[in-house]
């Protein structure tokens, strides 16, 4: 039953059939594991264990609370002051709203990690206000996305969790959400300095005055809510708990404040935050569990092994692997979801770039910035559409909205590829 | 696509596949593959057993299940997690139930423990030899442990099972169950003061790096098992029944053999990297976990117990 | 179908959602708790507790198993539409049935080899609680009989999304219609930040829903 082609063909086939009738993919990847099962002859159970296994795994856990965590930014006020802070750091300059867009998805990434979040929460506040002060609708919406996909790179970022498992648990989340910082930091300047160019081009205006009596205010509630990444990743180096606790602590803390400081958050409104956690929930987490049960019929039929094997044998050149994995990644991440990718590509395509001597950690920041690119690519890309909903156009002109972006996007995605101390300079400091 | 074997079945062959969680260069995987060569050897290739290491099936947990519902044919696996399956093999997780080495292979050759491995067979498993897994010991990152008044306040890691929890509660330690995964970044951290293991597990898991005090207290030996799925078994004739034991026999000398050496090797490379190695006196250590023991001993692990004390006063 | 018929279909619908919420939201917030109880014991009390990491993972998997018939519910798991927005409208809607019934196949499997597994591992425990293996598994059935309820009304044509009320809904389930934003966050704030979090709807993302149906009819704004 090992590498036996009909097997392969019909786990493939089942699964492309799947997604071209439109059947999600989370399901489409359990029918196709149940059907090569079938085939193997295989005790269907297994594929319900497999299902179920992939979601007891206690790193997983840090994805609830994250998403919980960014959710309760949102509806707690969090989300706002931090838009509040950054307008009273750069709203004077021309552009300055675009540029305060860029800004406040800096730090929301760095609370959040989830680009989807991040432009639902700070991009229904921005794009409106932005259309209403003379920017156009493509370039508020294309701002908005291509910032947003600084959420996964900055930490904390559950996608470098899933990619942590997805790589056997092998690679320190530590060491990963410290890799992220400064590529995260180089894709904002590089899209604030994009964006500071086509405003003045195109004449966007300036933002409003804050009143110098506001600045107090403005700076203590918007720092309170930037504590959270220093709670988190400082919590997380001092060993006071572990990166997985440290997501349930964000959430803790996210809660106090909105809760005891802001006071903006009712009970009432918390069930409403838990309700909309458990609805993102429910489609990353069937996703993982039926990439498990897909992932273990891969590893049977020695699928992973065999693609590496024939993508090593392709070059010996380092450069040219790094870029055909590259546009590999780019060419999935147009037609699917940032997560199954992660689960499935990692185990095929980690050992090829190991053995061109890529480090695991930079490997993990490449892969998530390839496919946060992806998730800004029509045909499918999750935050692009999420974009065109809150700028209240078509994804056709968000599209055009987003592609001035992809110029600075993929040359830090180039310079992640090919400069591994963007990566791994903050971890080799801490010693990870 | 390569793999081995694939599509065609030829007069009455079976293909297999074995579970195992460790890496391929580990002693005990290198000696399911000398089983599985001398069994494909000896019945001209009838039986062909696929070793998949590397948890290439899952944990042992969910391998056990697979191989109870037919999906894998064998593995190899802790007694621990067996007795989440056949609660009699949580015994072997009692701390300082052996004296030495000597004492638990005199234990497991003998009647009492063969018998065991035939109650398996309730579970859908016939349980086919014992190996060695070492003796389990603490390491910590900062204070060394000579004594069981050293464990005071320290947070160590154990797996989960109320054994392992009470064991270090009992010496005065704070046992933590977390996973393994993260318990690298956790004794680099400080969430965590220290772990336990055996020497071989303590060198690859690459926990030496940080916590570089370790203790030859031994507090646990728990040994591992080799089986089978029982209709797997019963479909073959007598001979090859009577061949698979023989197999399985004959690979725990070599099993031992490896275990061996790599525990030399591992602490070669645990006296090169500067570990500090503790020989210290168990005596203390037996004492304070003594009552865990006797309270077994009335208990449920009477039986197996008294047969164990009987090998040992042999 | 007769008025009366649907009505009380209604009724029972109704707490059928609300029973799968609350499971599903009780579980997400124990799991929070019981993690952070972790941490407070380890530094406080100078002892974990040793059920909570099983706890813990026992509460994912039904956060994420319940998941599987909410997100059926409310369309919000990802498919793939670029193909199908192509096809004339008539074969559209035949292919938008496949996915009721895709996962109507995949409940029966949840249902039967679910309570199979679930039986079967009754006689193990886990390490830490003691708890019969089950308590994962037991899941899959009851999660099985959801998923089915659910494909069958949409495979009957009947809307079974909980969030398409206006803003205000009683129990917490107010929120913007089922877009792919339908984790939007609703901000309500003044000056800068003022009431703009409504604009996320399903009507301008073409080629963008989620898992297929139609965007809900008016008439549906009062409760299904
Ligand atoms: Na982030
Ligand atoms: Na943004």
């Amino acid at each position: 039953m090992i590498g036996d082609p009909l097997a392969v063909a019909i786990l493939i086939g089942v699964f492309v059939a799947a997604l071209a009738l439109r059947i999600p993919i989370a399901l489409g990847l359990a029918l196709a594991s149940l059907c090569t099962a079938l085939y193997l002859q295989i005790p269907l159970p297994v594929v319900g264990q497999q299902i179920v296994n992939a979601l007891l795994t206690f790193p997983l856990l840090a994805i609830p609370f994250f998403v919980l965590a960014g959710e309760i930014m949102g509806a707690g006020g969090i989300s706002r002051r931090l838009i509040d802070l950054a307008n009273l750091m750069i709203g004077r300059l021309r552009g300055g709203m675009a540029m305060l867009n860029v800004m406040a998805s800096t730090f929301f990434g760095g609370i959040s990690g989830s680009a989807v979040a991040d432009t639902s929460s700070i991009g229904s506040v921005m794009v409106p206000v932005m259309k209403r002060t003379g920017y156009d609708a493509r370039f508020s919406v294309g701002v908005t996305v291509s910032s947003s996909i600084q959420g996964v790179l900055i930490p904390p970022s559950h996608n470098m969790i899933i990619y942590s498992l997805a790589a056997g648990g092998s690679v320190s989340i530590g060491a990963l959400f410290l890799a992220g910082v400064l590529p995260g930091l180089l894709l904002a300047l590089a899209l604030l300095g994009l964006t500071y160019y086509l405003s003045w081009r195109r004449k966007y205006p300036k933002g409003e005055r804050v009143p110098l009596r506001e600045w107090p205010r403005v700076i203590w509630q918007g720092s309170l809510g930037l504590l959270t990444p220093v709670i988190i990743i400082g919590g997380v180096m001092t060993g006071v708990f572990t990166a997985t606790e440290s997501a349930a602590i964000a959430c803790v803390w996210a809660l106090v404040v909105s809760l005891v400081v802001y006071r903006e958050l009712t009970p009432r409104g918390l069930i409403g935050v838990l309700n909309r956690a458990t609805r993102t929930l429910s489609s990353v987490l069937f996703l993982i569990a039926s990439a498990g049960a897909f992932g273990y019929l891969m590893t049977q039929l020695r699928i992973p092994a065999a693609l590496t094997q024939s993508l090593t044998g392709m070059s010996d050149n380092p450069i040219v692997v790094l870029l055909l994995i590259n546009l590999m990644l780019l060419a999935l991440g147009t037609v699917m979801d940032m997560a199954p990718l992660i689960l499935i590509t990692t185990p095929i395509l980690l050992p090829v770039a190991t053995s061109v001597g890529m480090d695991p950690v930079q490997f993990g920041v490449m892969l998530m910035l390839n496919l946060g690119l992806g998730l800004i690519t029509p045909p499918v890309g999750g935050v692009l559409f999420v974009g065109a909903a809150v700028g209240d156009i078509r994804v056709e002109d968000a599209t055009r909205g987003v592609l001035p972006f992809y110029a600075p996007m993929l040359l830090v995605l180039l310079a992640i590829t090919f400069v591994p101390a963007l990566s791994l300079w903050l971890p080799s400091l801490a010693g990870l | 696509l390569t793999g081995c074997g694939g599509g065609g079945e030829s007069g009455g062959s079976q293909q297999w596949s074995l579970g195992e969680t460790h890496p391929k260069d580990y002693p005990t995987t290198q000696a399911d593959i000398w089983f599985a060569d001398h069994v494909r050897e000896r019945t001209d290739g009838r039986i062909d057993i696929s070793v998949r290491h590397s948890a290439q099936l899952g944990e042992e947990r969910e391998v056990i299940e697979q191989v109870q519902m037919g999906a894998a044919q064998m593995t190899r696996v802790s007694t621990a997690p067996v007795a989440e399956f056949v609660p009699a093999f949580g015994v072997f997780s009692m701390p300082y139930l052996f004296d030495d080495e000597e004492h638990l292979w005199r234990f497991l050759e003998g009647d009492y423990a063969q018998g065991m491995l035939g109650d398996l067979r309730e579970s859908g498993f016939v349980g086919l030899a014992y190996y060695e897994a070492g003796a389990r010991n603490f390491y910590t990152v900062d204070k060394p442990i000579t004594s069981p008044e050293d464990l005071e306040g320290l947070d160590i890691r154990v797996i989960e099972g109320s054994v392992n929890a009470d064991m270090v509660e009992a010496m005065g330690g704070s046992p933590v169950t977390m996973d393994y995964g993260e318990v690298y970044s956790s004794l680099e951290t400080g969430v965590l003061d220290g772990a336990e293991n055996n020497e071989p597990s303590y060198v690859s898991s690459g926990h030496y790096e940080l916590a570089k005090h370790f203790t030859m207290d031994a507090h646990q030996r728990i040994p591992e098992v080799l089986m089978i799925n029982a209709d797997v078994f019963d479909s073959l004739s007598e001979k090859d029944q009577q061949l698979l034991r023989d197999v399985a026999q004959e690979s725990v000398a070599e099993q031992r053999k490896l275990w061996d050496q790599e525990v030399e090797e591992s602490l070669a490379e645990m006296k090169d990297a500067g570990i500090k190695i503790h020989d210290v006196e168990t005596t203390e250590f037996q004492e304070s976990v003594s009552g865990l023991l006797d309270e077994a001993r009335k208990g449920e692990y009477s039986e197996v117990m008294a047969a164990i004390d009987e090998v040992r006063e042999s | 179908m007769p008025p009366k018929f649907q009505s009380i279909a209604r009724g029972v619908l109704r707490v059928l959602d609300r029973t799968t919420d609350t499971l599903a939201l009780t579980a997400l917030a124990a799991v929070v708790l019981v993690v952070t109880w972790q941490v407070f014991g380890r530094y406080v009390l100078q002892a974990s507790p040793r059920w909570g990491s099983e706890v813990a993972l026992i509460l994912l998997a039904w956060v994420g198993y319940l998941g599987i018939a909410i997100g059926l519910r409310e369309h919000t798991h990802i498919g793939v539409t670029f193909i199908t927005d192509r096809l004339p409208p008539r074969l559209r809607t035949a292919v938008e049935t496949l996915t009721p019934l895709a996962f109507l196949a995949f409940a029966l499997y949840l249902v039967f080899q679910g309570w199979q597994f679930t039986v079967s591992t009754a006689g193990t425990s886990l390490p830490a609680t003691g708890l019969p293996s089950s308590v994962q598994y037991a899941v899959m059935p009851v999660t099985g009989v959801l998923v089915a309820v659910y494909s069958l009304l949409q495979l009957v044509g009947i809307d079974t999304r909980r969030d398409t009320r206006p803003s205000g809904g009683e129990d917490g389930a107010h929120d913007i219609a089922a877009a792919p934003g339908s984790e939007a966050v609703p901000i309500s704030g003044d000056g800068l930040t003022a009431g703009a979090a409504r604009s996320a709807g399903p009507a301008q993302t073409r080629g963008a829903e989620t898992t297929g149906a139609e965007p809900a009819p008016e008439e549906d704004d009062d409760d299904r």
